[in-house]
């Protein structure tokens, strides 16, 4: 294998179709950039007529109330993710720690199931509650799959260094606190971040709960980009599609780094 | 619900509980309402216990046809992303620890749908990005010649957006059974035994991929099959996706037609928990 890997042509060939991939993936987002700063750009030009930062401040000058729209779905987000994550801990834990099958099962249904779907069967429940068309509702309803999304990455991802640890606190007469602080928080830690991260990501990338249970009354980052895409206006649709990739670009990286480090971590905690 | 003397119940308690009020409750109120709903025992129409709704759903033979539409359009994505991830996890596998194809995989998994729908569109679309490159070297004369590629009746659209959506996931998913299954030592083992790279490669990685990264397929399918916004996008008025159906349904002015979403919905809950059931009851135990 390594005396294939190490030939230079193939080292060669595989730079040229590495180059050509990453061109082509980073196309298109060249593209959505020119889009949300060009002007005049009909058929068959290949690119705007003029290139300049006007949309951007017009688009900034906040005539759609953008910054009402960016602040609710960064609201929105970090409380999904904080109570996300520490109900999804709890979770996890029975997840994890149960001989049956069936809360696994639970657990995965929000998990797979459309959240568009779930939100028009839970919407008749939410205006008995007075909760439909409210934020409070929508981050009700986003709070089941944040649960089932953090308790999936917890039921699968627990160190059984925590476990460990945790028997240890205890023999040593630590309380729950002192659990949370010495065994969990250490071997977690990682885990931990990724679920926040995820669950403030499906909140701030959800645009079937907010469109359903928020009815209109609750004007996300999602809702504004539909809206615009709606009416036709390329420009502000490529805006909001930057602001919407670009914390979740982040997020993604820094999930996926996280998680490689925590499998080097309990590799050699365990190997 | 007493704790003992560890706090050790107390824990599992607060868990169970959480489990059952935050999401136990939830799946069972949106399978249980929608099941009385499609049968008119509740809702706006409800006036009594009724299949009606079931036949008139069924019987005009729409339903099956978008059911069939959304399953073998989730099934080609999913099969398209699982193959391309696939093959180049098996053909490039040193490229698991370069950090550019890292960040790339973070860029493309860190798209949204939304996003990847917007994109998709404007290079597909008929006045879109391709075809302005298609006529700049003479291929196209005009956008009208431009194949339907959005919005089209085989959902191509849809079917690139969401295998790009899928892809990433996948890669940096197979990535990491490489890694922790240690398949490099496996190939080297079969390489002494007299294996060519291209015979460790499919008979050897291949089958340890596919053992542990099935399952991450089907979950795949699965959301594919929940997919909302990129079939909004580019998806056309008939055929539709179950979960557009089911808003529209529910959506629009005439309120008798509510019942077919919750008809719908119970469809969907049906195909959607049993293939997830299928995925848990096949995966190996953990330890």
């Amino acid at each position: 294998m390594t005396e294939v890997m190490s030939s230079p042509d193939r080292r060669e060939s595989g730079t040229g179709i590495r180059r050509v991939l990453l061109l082509a993936v980073l196309l298109p987002y060249l593209l959505l950039a020119l889009i949300s700063s060009g002007t005049g750009w009909s058929f068959p030009v290949l690119k705007p007529e003029r290139v300049d930062l006007s949309p951007w401040t017009r688009f900034l000058a906040d005539r759609d109330r953008m910054g009402e729209a960016f602040a609710t779905s960064l609201l929105m987000s970090v409380i999904v993710g904080t109570v996300g994550t520490v109900c999804g801990l709890w979770v996890g834990r029975v997840v994890r720690h149960s001989v049956s099958s069936w809360p696994r099962f639970v657990i995965y249904l929000p998990f797979v199931l459309s959240p568009v779907i779930v939100g028009i069967s839970l919407y008749d429940l939410m205006v008995r509650l007075n909760l439909s068309s409210s934020f409070l509702g929508t981050v009700l309803v986003q709070l089941v799959f944040a649960t089932s999304l953090t308790g999936v990455y917890f039921s699968e991802l627990w160190s059984p260094r925590a476990d460990r640890l945790e028997q240890l606190v205890k023999c040593l007469g630590g309380g729950r606190w002192a659990v949370l602080r010495h065994a969990i928080w250490p071997s977690l830690s990682p885990v931990i971040i990724i679920c926040f991260v995820q669950a403030a990501l499906f909140s701030w990338l959800d645009y079937g709960l907010v469109s359903v249970i928020g009815g209109g009354r609750v004007r996300t980052m999602t809702v504004m980009l539909f809206g615009f895409l709606r009416e036709a206006n390329v420009n502000q649709a490529a805006q909001s599609a930057i602001v919407l990739l670009l914390p979740t670009v982040a997020g993604f990286a820094i999930s996926t780094t996280l998680l490689r480090s925590q499998r080097t971590h309990s590799e050699e905690f365990d190997g | 619900m007493r704790a003992d003397r560890n706090g050790k119940y107390d824990w599992l308690w607060t868990g169970r509980v959480l489990l059952g009020l935050l999401v136990l409750a939830p799946v069972a109120w949106v399978l249980i309402y929608s099941l009385l709903s499609s049968l008119g025992v509740l809702g706006s129409f409800g006036r009594g216990a009724t299949f009606s709704h079931w036949f008139v759903a069924f019987q005009s033979g729409v339903l099956w046809q978008n059911i069939l539409y959304t399953l073998s359009v989730s099934g080609v994505s999913t099969l398209l992303a699982g193959a391309l991830s696939l093959g180049f996890v098996l053909s490039r596998a040193e490229e698991r620890n370069s950090r550019s194809t890292h960040l790339v995989l973070c860029l493309l998994l860190g798209t949204p749908s939304v996003v990847m729908g917007f994109i998709v569109y404007q290079l597909l679309n008929p006045g879109g990005y391709l075809a302005r490159l298609a006529h700049a070297i003479g291929l196209l004369a005009s956008p009208d010649h431009w194949p339907a590629l959005v919005n089209d009746r085989w959902a191509v659209g849809i079917i690139v957006a969401q295998t790009l959506v899928s892809v990433p996931l996948l890669t940096l998913y197979f990535f990491n059974i490489w890694e922790t299954a240690r398949i490099d030592r496996f190939r080297q083992l079969a390489h002494t035994l007299g294996a060519t790279p291209t015979q460790s490669r499919w008979q050897v990685a291949c089958p340890m991929l596919w053992k542990q990264g099935w399952s991450l397929l089907l979950l795949n399918f699965l959301f594919n099959l929940g997919s909302y916004e990129i079939p909004l996008l580019l998806g056309r008025q008939s055929p539709q996706f179950l979960s557009v159906l089911t808003q529209r349904h529910f959506g629009q002015f005439d309120l008798a037609d509510r019942p077919v979403a919750f008809v719908l919905s119970v469809v969907y809950f049906i195909l959607a928990a049993g293939l997830l059931w299928v995925m848990l009851s096949r995966r190996p135990a953990r330890d």
